[in-house]
């Protein structure tokens, strides 16, 4: 058994110019055959077709599960492939990569499959038909699987006469029709769906009446789903939703969690700038439910989990990593690398912070707009005059903001030396007080102590710190068992304490673990 | 100038194990219209070679007669709504026979060979061929022990 590639794209060179052409070489029995047939689309131009009918009929063939018809991209030509897959908006766009398109309307489909064992992936699928749908079928057998795909339909929903018998994974299925139906229906008993994203603009004067319509109660399992923008969940029943998501507030079953804001989930919701991808700090974050079968990698080609995250929805989140910002105290706040959306920084916080405000380090050094997130950081201070006598005040943290822990610091401008022969913190030891020349170890549970340091005073620090949504980063890390507050404002606004001049340091977003 | 790519396989008759009514209902036949492009239109390897293709070039063809032929034979329902008949690949299909110049159109939709790769329908011939003209339909074949209504 084998399997014969055939590619497909416009810019000449290929085995098929057309969708059409390429599904009217297949045998009429693959199974007798002997093969399995898959065709590699290529983002040549987008495939469209405009005479009313589906591009694509897959109908009449001899499959089994050894013998199968797929339909996906080739290497690089995804819209998951694009370089930017992380930061282009999550919708149909044929400059992101391959992507079919037509104008069929009502139940024809811009895809029309009646076949068994048909794989879709990597595709981006659209239906511009007056009350058109992406993929349809008749009431056949139909048995097919879709995975990573974008697909928008109109009136008829992105999923049109399936059945149980289908699995849509880690997809986006919407319609930005007003009036729509549904997003998936189906003939008999709702595909099998994972990880999806399943929506429609919040902006619609009259939004999808149901997001999915089930004709008999068949069994199925809708799960890890983000269902939004929707009159109402479900016409029908037989389905088992475990971890599900949606901005309803009534008539949910169990596994459906409701009255979530839409808003806050997605990155824009409107019909005119959709982008569905998941926004940092919504509640779809690490709401879902492990699945390494079905979402071992998002649409994006994101690996699941990040940072022990199972996020609902076809997308994941990022771990923030090596995102680097400065800290200069003598300036303004810049990144010294663009940061990831995760972050929101108010630039230009620390210069103004260079006054002797009482809290200037709680001015916005960085507010992670997000769940817990470990945040590397590393920099220093250190005092302005020779011969000048500063302290530092130790306290425990608030409780409310978990450290972890943190490496190692030093007190003194000569351990500076053995911190820049440190290539990294060892992130495996949590929160061992180095010690130094200046300051013995603190007793577990000491409040506060007192140093006077050598002349200049130096600190360097460096570790990790988990910070919770939404919470200011005050300078502070954690030793065993006591957590440890280096408290810079006390330094900057005592009146009998010399100015502390801020040294260059760096904030770094580590990769979450 | 459209250029049309033909089906020129006969599934009923040439593929083994002959498929089924049904199959043979959803597959392309022989005749039928798979895709149409414009002129110039890069067609891939094996549109040009494959056996089971022909490439038809029609420049007096009009766009929209030619969508016609792409369209399903859609099935009869009954007062149920459920169907008396199959869906088939297309309701349409061209008539070889009926273009200008019968006997060469047969000979060269008939090498399988491919020697010559397309068939030119001369421009402006009088009278004007157009698609309608050689378009034919296809019959319904009914469902197995349904009374086609």
């Amino acid at each position: 058994m084998g399997v014969i590639v055939k590619t497909i794209g416009s810019a000449g060179g290929r085995d098929y110019s057309t969708l059409a052409g390429w599904a009217a070489s297949l045998p009429a029995n693959l199974v007798t055959d002997g093969n399995s047939y898959q065709g590699n689309c290529y983002k040549d131009s987008e495939f469209t077709s405009t005479g009313g009918t589906s591009i694509l009929s897959l109908s009449g063939h001899t499959t089994d599960a050894s013998h199968t018809i797929t339909l996906t991209t080739g290497p690089g030509q995804s819209f998951r492939d694009n370089a930017n897959v992380q930061t282009n908006a999550l919708r149909y766009n044929a400059a992101n990569g391959v992507a079919i398109t037509s104008d069929a309307s009502a139940t024809a489909g811009t895809i029309h499959i009646e076949d068994i064992a048909v794989f879709f992936s990597n595709l981006q699928i659209k239906s511009t038909g007056y009350a058109g749908c992406g993929i349809a079928s008749t009431d056949a057998y139909v048995f097919y699987t879709v995975d990573d795909c974008i697909i928008a339909g109109d009136r008829l929903g992105a999923i049109y006469n399936s059945r149980f018998t289908v699995t849509i994974r880690n997809s986006l299925l919407y319609s930005l029709a007003e009036n729509a139906e549904y997003i998936v229906h189906a003939s008999n008993g709702l595909p099998n769906i994972y990880f999806c994203t399943i929506v429609a603009p919040s902006g619609l004067a009259a939004p999808p009446n149901h997001a999915f319509f089930a004709g008999y109660a068949t069994a199925n399992v809708v799960q890890n789903c983000a269902i939004f923008g929707c009159g109402a969940l479900s016409s029908g029943t037989g389905s088992t939703y475990t971890t599900c998501m949606t901005d309803l507030s009534s008539g949910l079953p169990s596994g459906v969690t409701g009255s979530i804001t839409y808003a806050s989930q997605f990155q824009n919701t409107t019909t005119a700038s959709a982008d569905w991808r998941e926004k940092p700090g919504g509640n779809l974050r690490g709401a879902g439910t492990a699945d390494a079968t079905s979402g071992a990698t998002d649409i994006a080609g994101t690996a699941r989990p990040q940072s022990g995250n199972w996020d609902i929805g076809c997308w994941e989140l990022v771990a923030a990593v090596g995102m680097a910002l400065t800290i200069d105290a003598q300036a303004a706040i810049e990144f010294s690398l663009g940061l990831s959306a995760d972050a929101n920084f108010p630039v230009g916080a620390l210069a103004t912070a260079r006054r002797d405000f009482q809290n200037p380090l709680e001015m916005g050094l960085v507010a992670i707009q997000d769940r817990a997130c470990p945040l590397g950081f590393e920099g220093g201070v250190a005092s302005g005059l020779a011969s000048n006598a500063e302290w530092l005040s130790l306290g425990f943290a608030d409780q409310s903001i978990a450290c972890e822990w943190i490496g190692p610091i030093f007190l003194d401008i000569a351990a500076l030396d053995e911190w820049l022969l440190q290539p990294s913190v060892d992130w495996s030891f949590a929160g061992e007080w180095l010690g130094s020349s200046l300051l013995d170890t603190p007793a577990p549970g000491e409040f506060a102590t007192s140093l006077i340091g050598a002349i200049p005073l130096t600190i360097e620090f460096q570790g990790q710190i988990q910070l919770t949504a939404d919470r200011v980063l005050p300078i502070e890390w954690s030793v065993l068992p006591a957590i440890v507050r280096v408290s810079l404002e006390r330094l900057l606004a005592s009146p009998s304490k010399r100015r502390i001049l801020g040294t260059p340091g760096r904030l770094r977003l580590l990769r979450r673990q | 100038m459209p250029e049309l790519l033909l089906f020129a396989w006969d599934h009923s008759t040439q593929s083994s194990p002959p498929p089924s009514q049904a199959q043979l209902a959803a597959l392309p036949k022989r005749f039928d219209l798979i895709t149409w492009q414009v002129d110039g239109w890069k067609w891939g390897a094996d549109e040009l070679s494959h056996p089971w293709f022909r490439l038809m070039v029609w420049p007096d063809a009009a766009p929209n007669e030619l969508n016609v032929l792409l369209s399903p034979l859609l099935p009869a329902v009954d007062m149920n709504m459920q169907p008396t008949t199959y869906r088939q690949y297309r309701g349409f299909h061209i008539d070889v026979t009926r273009i200008n110049v019968p006997a060469r159109g047969m000979t060269w939709f008939s090498d399988t060979t491919r020697a010559a790769p397309q068939l030119l329908v001369p421009k402006g011939s009088t009278p004007r061929l157009t698609v309608a003209t050689v378009t034919v339909a296809r019959a319904p074949i009914a469902l197995p022990g349904v009374i086609p209504v």
